[in-house]
């Protein structure tokens, strides 16, 4: 009897030791998985970059803008060279082209002869609006957002264009 | 016999990783143990949550002079449950040095190191010495002032004690103290 009870104390010692045990690896797994597998909560701010000027721009005459500008990567801030083919339709108005075709990402320009851009990876061409005339591009141009700031041309993030190709 | 049973044995019988387990967790404790002998058992499992969260918080620490403190500012305010797993090792490595203090000093004022635990106190001492060392160095990983002035503070120490060390070796005049400082001071 005395035995038994003796008995019972330590298996209600050992599995009250256990039970605490697994308690203390539970609160330590947890937020432990929570920290590995959750996706992080990046702090988003609209970045306006200066690319260039109004002034600078000619009426239906694209040109091509280079500008630096910061890329967030976790912790990691890297400065990287952009560019953007800028349309100015009028003083008040600049339309920013992303500067890759839709179709592959190749580097496009502006055929001033044809009056139309030209990608030379596989000859898709684009109107001036951005459209696309020819070629196997799936989509318009995408534009950077885009706004005028005393007579200065400011993007910010890059728009995909919607799929008002043929 | 069951399959985790024989599992069980085949690694005991090439590790002897149960037996060795079972002479502490089942070791005869006299009558007169009490909750003043905790503070070893609680060392140790602080010590395993600061290798736990530590191991986690590399996965995402950037250690270059450069990028440690933007990692870590990452680590706080970007990543899910990141500031709670970094205060867990910034708190914990506290809580460790206070824990192993407390337990050095029951040791001492019971009288535990005495014969036959002496190589046990001896074993402690460097323990000791290791779990201050760590706690400098995991001061400075953040690589803000803190740690900058941190760093400063500490070399400036050695420095000193080198010093001193250079003056009784050659026996130069470096009676005072405030002669010592001097020199540290100039260069």
């Amino acid at each position: 009897m005395n035995q038994n009870l003796e008995q019972d104390r330590r298996t209600f010692l050992l599995s009250a030791i256990y039970g605490l045990w697994a308690l203390i690896g539970l609160l330590l797994a947890i937020p432990a998985s929570i920290y590995l597998l959750w996706p992080p909560r990046p702090k988003k701010e609209d970045v306006w970059v200066e690319a260039g000027t109004v002034g600078e721009l000619k009426l239906d005459a694209p040109a091509e803008l280079v500008f630096r500008r910061n890329r967030v990567d976790g912790w990691k801030v890297a400065s990287e060279k952009s560019t953007t083919w800028a349309v100015k339709v009028s003083d008040q108005e600049v339309i920013a082209f992303a500067p890759q075709c839709p179709h592959l990402g190749c580097a496009y320009h502006w055929n001033a002869a044809k009056h139309e851009f030209l990608c030379p990876c596989h000859a898709s061409t684009f109107s001036i609006q951005g459209d696309v005339l020819t070629g196997p591009a799936p989509r318009a141009l995408d534009r950077y957002e885009l706004k005028i700031e005393q007579g200065k041309v400011l993007v910010g993030a890059i728009r995909k264009s919607g799929g008002d190709a043929g | 016999m069951t399959l985790k049973r024989r599992i069980a044995e085949w690694i005991e019988h090439r590790t002897g990783l149960e037996s060795a387990a079972k002479q502490f967790l089942y070791e005869e404790i006299p009558a007169s143990a009490s909750w003043h002998q905790v503070f070893g058992s609680v060392a140790v499992f602080l010590f395993l949550v600061q290798a736990f969260t530590g191991l986690l918080l590399s996965f995402n620490y950037a250690g270059t002079p450069g990028e440690a403190y933007n990692s870590l500012r990452y680590i706080i305010t970007e990543l899910t449950g990141g500031s709670l797993i970094r205060g867990l090792h910034h708190w914990g490595a506290s809580f460790m040095i206070v824990v192993v203090v407390l337990h050095m000093m029951q040791v001492f004022i019971w009288g535990a190191y005495k014969k036959p635990r002496e190589a046990t106190w001896m074993v402690g001492v460097v323990l000791l010495l290791i779990v201050l060392a760590f706690g400098l160095t995991g001061y400075l990983l953040p690589w803000d002032n803190r740690a900058y002035w941190g760093t400063v503070v500490t070399t400036q120490i050695m420095h000193r004690i080198s010093l001193l060390v250079w003056c009784l070796v050659h026996k130069i005049v470096c009676t005072k103290t405030g002669q010592i400082l001097l020199v540290g001071a100039e260069s």
